[in-house]
């Protein structure tokens, strides 16, 4: 009977509030081009088109009227088929690091691009001095092992994001580091369970030895240790998207925030148009 | 021969021709009379003169001597002649000269300080407020004067002296219990030769209890009801002055600044009723004494103990319960405590449950009041006052019932939030000479704000916790300060106030720390962001010159330089402060003000309602000190007897904001947070105006504003990116920068000892955010999220969307008594929105489970009853 009685004693004051007033003029501006596309290094381009709708709408069509196309360095490389499969326009390229890409979208009808956007893929990372040395140190207890490597800061970069797969029964498995320079403790603004994400302002353009150990237990040796450094040069605008969608997303759990845009790159529109390049080392 | 000892009818004869009642304020010896009376006999012949060979001195002791009918009969010319100059030269001598009237302004029954007290001089125009001990100080010719002695909450004394030489003395002031002919709000504080200056509200408090309450009694709601201050949330204290932030009002409680001053998010103020004396906002016009906020200064002065006797008051209110304590200490030394406290987590405890299966919700806000006030002599008095308020908030989960599994289970989880503010101050006034007094202060206040999650995990079999885990998101700011202030009184119609300040802040605007407490293991403790505060000295001078031109122009000039130092980054700035008085043929009080403030500490928000997902921060080397630039122009007059009309226009001109960015959020404030703000500018205009009857059976006011406030994003790297692309640059209105508020405040003594008060208030719709436009996101996977397919929301820019028309009735009954228990008690009965309008306050978009849209509005508060009671002892 007890726990009854705080929620009723919530309920009675607050039972008024949950009544609704229909709300009648919103300012929706539905009807906007949607151009999503996150491009990479490693696959071929695939842009999505879709058409925005008024808030509280479920549908949302792949637009598959419009005409999708692409422009490498300011020049025209080709309209863009629909691929019914993915759902959206196929570009069967895969994109370079280093090159300017832009997406042009026009309606049925129109004789210029009625939305537009544009993005420059970023140029791979160069890791260099790539060293592993297994059982480097002997600490609480245990054995540690050290990987080192060195990377230049590219002058228009931003964030990168830094991951270790080790080599364990015949697959390459993501796994736990501890970072030991201070790029990488004092700069980290993101971390999920096994990548590191940083920010380039310690580095300012400059080339960095980084360090990172982990207890030599943890690799199961079935043999000499193998690993992958994957190493990725994320672009401002991804990063940007990225960094506003969690954001986003925290904001919509929160009744008490105000909303959260998400960032866009699209000309007269919505949606997002960036890339990311991936670089791999092994060792040995 | 003696004197003092004429016969009476010379002083029947004396008092019969000037028109003034012996003064009952003064020491008989002290009396002489003024020199117009003695211009006046000379006039009148010189028959009447005489000389009696008295000193210049004696002269100056009792000027009886002049009239002394007998004593001339014995003189020669010779004597008249000369006696004849002397007196002239020694009245014109008098004359020029001028005397300071200083004193305390006291409680008649209580012996306690009044603050704010107003002293006028009618005759010359001149005016003087007590200062938070109760002191004043006016600099007035050899004359007879009049002073009438008034504040809120007491019976106005009018009292005449004789000016002979500077004078000392105390005022007490009787208690008005309800008097039909004083409005229980009191009123403006400000008065510029008999007139009212639009840009200052005033509370003396004690009779706003009777006003409506919203579970109970917070003065910061009733300024709400102001022109030009205007509702934050509904139902909260937060007052917005003239288009500004929240974070850009300064609040000081007697002098020292509060960070946050509200409770239970900002539903209460922290500010107790029984232990504030005065309250008094400032939209413009600012002191320079006071810098660093760019709306508004509410000083807020507490109250000291009386010298009589052991007293005190409490009161139970909807939710909380308060008492305070005062008192002497000695003869010398008084003193003050107030507490109170929320009540609703011990009603509850018999229905929580802290071990067993279910969870627990608990809630406590607490204020502690407390000030010893030494009265070592008549030069000097030492204040040490202390606060410390805080809100606690927790929702606990209890341990599991055991069950079979030997394996790990989560045994307890709780989730806590709060926040809490810390005040203690030293204040040493001395009077320095009868034309300088100085106030010497040191005080600290702090602000944390903690947010913490505590996790313990243990074998499912035992009651056994095997590691504890506390995630803790903490930000605060502290300063530390030394002041000085000084008031040099040059003559009658210049006054010069000046003084220092140095402050050291102590700025965290964000630190993680992670506690892992382990069976049997080493404990773990990583702290994340700023381990170590943030120093940002802080010196400033400054000194407001006022200058009383004629009766009917007054000028007060003003300037603040401040040095403030972040990240090794210097910033000098200067406040400069204009001020000029006006009084039209026709006693129309015109003033015009132009004000520059700067802000060099800013409020990071989760929102612009107040939430406690705040964090402190300094200006950077990214952006600079706010500035707001006010010109301000008002009038004032009294008309149809019973009635004040004022009204002003203003203009604000913002520049240098740091705004949150568009796709920024601030829940977890970190090293990062310069990143999530982004520059702007913003501007704030429109007029206000007010009409107030004063007196009578009915008593109140109607206050109306008309407000455009709007912000604008500068930030070049947002000229893109966030939104819908052609509308980031544009301006926003502010959230609560409501276009039209009118409120109307009545109060109704009906009985002798009840009063039925009224507040109305209707005004535009708040602004709120509703997004234009749904959308999906990518369809694939990526690095760095995983949120594919999701549908999001878009907005063209921020509060885009008006909420419909607020309005609300709220109606309160107050019935004084007397029992046999208490000296006094007080019963109120409020009901807040008695018609239970419905007040928007948002817009939910949901679609239900069958695909129906739903966009909704949404509501905080229906009809709230409450009652209160007050005892006195």
């Amino acid at each position: 009977m007890k726990k009854y009685i705080l929620p009723l004693l919530l309920s009675i004051v607050f039972i008024s509030c949950q009544r609704g007033r229909k709300v009648k003029d919103l300012p929706a501006k539905p009807g906007y081009l949607v151009i999503n596309s996150v491009i990479n290094n490693r696959e071929p381009m695939y842009v999505f088109v879709t058409t925005s709708s008024s808030p509280g709408d479920t549908t949302y069509l792949f637009d598959t009227t419009v005409a999708v196309s692409v422009y490498e360095n300011g020049a025209f490389k080709a309209t863009l088929p629909f691929d019914k499969s993915s759902g959206g326009y196929f570009y069967n390229v895969i994109p370079t690091g280093g090159t300017h890409y832009k997406i042009g979208v026009r309606k049925p009808g129109s004789k210029t691009d009625d939305s537009w956007t544009k993005t420059t893929l970023p140029k791979p990372v160069l890791l260099t001095n790539v060293s592993f040395v297994d059982s480097a140190i002997f600490q609480n207890g245990e054995w540690i092992s050290e990987i080192k490597f060195r990377m230049t800061d590219g002058p228009d970069q931003d964030k990168y994001r830094l991951l270790f797969y080790g080599y364990q029964s015949g697959n390459y498995i993501p796994f736990v580091v501890t970072p030991i320079d201070h790029v990488l403790t004092n700069n980290s603004t993101e971390r999920d369970l096994t990548a590191m994400v940083f920010s380039d302002n310690l580095l300012a353009g400059n080339s960095h030895e980084f360090i990172v150990r982990f207890p030599s237990g943890n690799i199961i040796k079935s043999g000499p240790p193998r690993f992958i450094i994957e190493m990725t040069n994320i672009s401002k605008e991804y990063d940007e998207y990225v960094s506003s969608l969690g954001s986003y997303q925290r904001q919509a759990r929160n009744p008490f925030s105000n909303p959260v845009s998400i960032y866009t790159n699209v000309y007269n529109g919505l949606g997002i148009f960036a890339g990311y390049t991936i670089k791999y080392d092994t060792i040995p | 021969m003696n004197m003092k000892k004429a016969p009476p009818k010379w002083r029947s004869f004396y008092r019969g021709l000037v028109g003034i009642r012996t003064p009952n304020l003064l020491i008989r010896s002290q009396v002489l009379y003024p020199v117009e009376l003695l211009n006046h006999f000379i006039k009148q012949g010189c028959k009447y003169m005489g000389i009696s060979g008295l000193s210049k001195n004696e002269i100056r002791e009792d000027f009886w001597c002049y009239f002394c009918f007998l004593k001339m009969r014995k003189l020669v010319l010779a004597k008249k002649v000369i006696g004849l100059l002397l007196a002239c030269m020694t009245s014109m001598s008098v004359y020029a000269q001028k005397f300071h009237v200083q004193g305390r302004i006291a409680d008649a029954k209580w012996g306690r300080p009044i603050a704010g007290a107003l002293v006028l001089c009618e005759k010359y125009k001149v005016f003087e407020f007590a200062d938070e001990s109760g002191n004043f100080n006016l600099l007035l010719p050899f004359d007879s004067i009049k002073l009438t002695v008034s504040a809120a909450g007491f019976v106005t004394t009018t009292e005449a002296i004789w000016l002979p030489k500077n004078l000392t003395f105390d005022i007490n002031l009787k208690p008005s219990l309800l008097n039909k002919t004083q409005l229980p709000i009191a009123t403006f504080v400000s008065v510029g030769f008999g007139k009212k200056y639009p840009h200052t509200i005033g509370y003396t408090i004690k009779e706003v209890e009777k006003l409506p309450v919203l579970f109970q009694p917070d003065y910061l709601k009733y300024m709400q009801t102001e022109p030009g201050v205007q509702k934050g949330v509904d139902g909260g204290s937060m007052p917005l002055v003239r288009g500004g932030n929240n974070d850009q009002n300064l609040y000081l409680m007697d002098g020292v600044p509060l960070y946050n001053p509200y409770h239970s998010i900002v539903y209460f103020s922290v500010f107790n009723k029984n232990v504030v004396q005065k309250m008094t906002l400032h939209k413009g016009g600012f002191q320079s004494k006071y810098g660093g906020r760019l709306s508004s200064v509410l000083e807020v002065t507490t109250q000291q103990g009386n010298i009589k006797q052991i007293s005190g008051s409490g009161s139970l209110a909807l939710g909380t319960a308060d008492i305070n304590i005062d008192g002497p200490l000695g003869k010398k030394v008084t003193f003050m405590v107030a507490a109170r406290r929320s009540y609703i987590d011990l009603l509850l405890k018999p229905f929580m449950n802290d071990t067993g299966n279910g969870g627990t919700i608990r809630y406590v806000l607490s204020d502690l009041n407390a000030n010893v006030a030494i009265n070592a002599d008549a030069k000097n008095r030492i204040v040490i006052s202390a606060y410390s308020g805080k809100d606690a908030f927790y929702v606990g989960e209890g341990e599991y019932q055991p069950g079979p599994s030997a394996t790990l289970k989560l045994k307890s989880r709780r989730d806590d939030i709060g926040w809490k503010n810390r005040v203690v101050q030293v204040n040493w006034e001395h009077k320095m000479s009868p034309q300088t007094t100085a106030n010497f202060r040191a005080y600290y206040t702090g602000y944390d704000f903690v947010q913490s999650r505590t996790v313990s995990v243990g074998p499912a079999t035992t009651k056994q916790k095997d590691s504890v885990n506390k995630l803790s998101l903490f930000s605060g700011i502290k300063d530390f300060a030394a002041l000085a202030d000084f008031e040099s009184t040059k003559n009658s119609k210049e006054k010069i106030y000046f003084g220092v300040s140095v402050v050291a802040h102590a700025i965290n605007p964000g630190r993680r720390n992670n506690k892992i407490t382990a069976l049997g293991q080493v404990k773990m403790d990583t702290s994340r962001g700023f381990v170590d505060d943030f120093i940002c000295p802080e010196i400033a001078v400054y000194a407001d010159w006022h200058k009383k031109i004629n009766d009917h122009q007054k000028l007060v000039i003003g300037v603040r330089p401040t040095l403030f130092i972040s990240e090794g980054k210097q910033f000098f700035y200067a406040d400069p402060h204009l001020f000029f008085e006006y009084i039209t043929p026709k006693k129309i009080s015109t003033t015009f003000t132009v004000d520059v403030m700067h802000q060099p500490l800013q409020l990071i928000s989760l929102n612009d309602q107040g939430m406690p997902y705040e964090a402190w921060v300094p200006a950077t080397q990214t952006f600079k000190p706010q500035q707001c630039i006010q010109v301000a122009a008002s009038a004032a007059k009294d008309v149809w007897k019973k009635y004040t009309a004022s009204g002003s226009v203003f203009y604000k001109d913002f520049q240098n904001l740091a705004m949150l960015a568009p796709g920024a959020y601030t829940a977890q404030v970190f090293t990062d947070w310069s990143d999530r703000l982004a520059k702007g500018i913003g501007r704030a205009y429109g007029l206000e105006f007010q009409l107030r009857k004063n007196e009578g059976i009915t008593t109140g006011y109607l206050s109306y504003t008309l407000l455009w406030s709007e912000r604008k994003y500068t930030d070049a790297n947002l000229q893109q990116g966030f939104g819908l692309w052609e509308d980031v640059s544009a301006w926003f209105p502010t959230r609560f920068g409501r276009r039209h508020d009118l409120s109307i405040v009545m109060q109704n003594k009906i009985t002798r000892k009840g009063m039925l008060c009224f507040i109305y208030t209707i005004s535009s719709g708040e602004y709120t955010n509703v997004p234009n436009a749904a959308y999906r996101m990518p369809m694939s996977s990526t690095i760095l999220n995983n949120w594919t397919g999701q549908t999001v929301y878009s907005q063209s820019n921020r509060n885009n969307y008006r909420l419909p028309l607020y309005h609300r009735m709220d109606m309160s009954w107050v019935v004084d008594r007397k029992s046999q228990i208490w000296k006094g008690t007080t019963m109120g009965i409020s009901l807040y929105n008695m018609f239970s309008s419905f007040n928007a306050t948002g817009v939910n978009v949901s679609t239900n489970p069958n695909g129906q849209k739903n966009i909704n509005y949404s509501r905080l508060w229906p009809i709230i009853p409450s009652i209160y009671y007050t005892f006195r002892f």
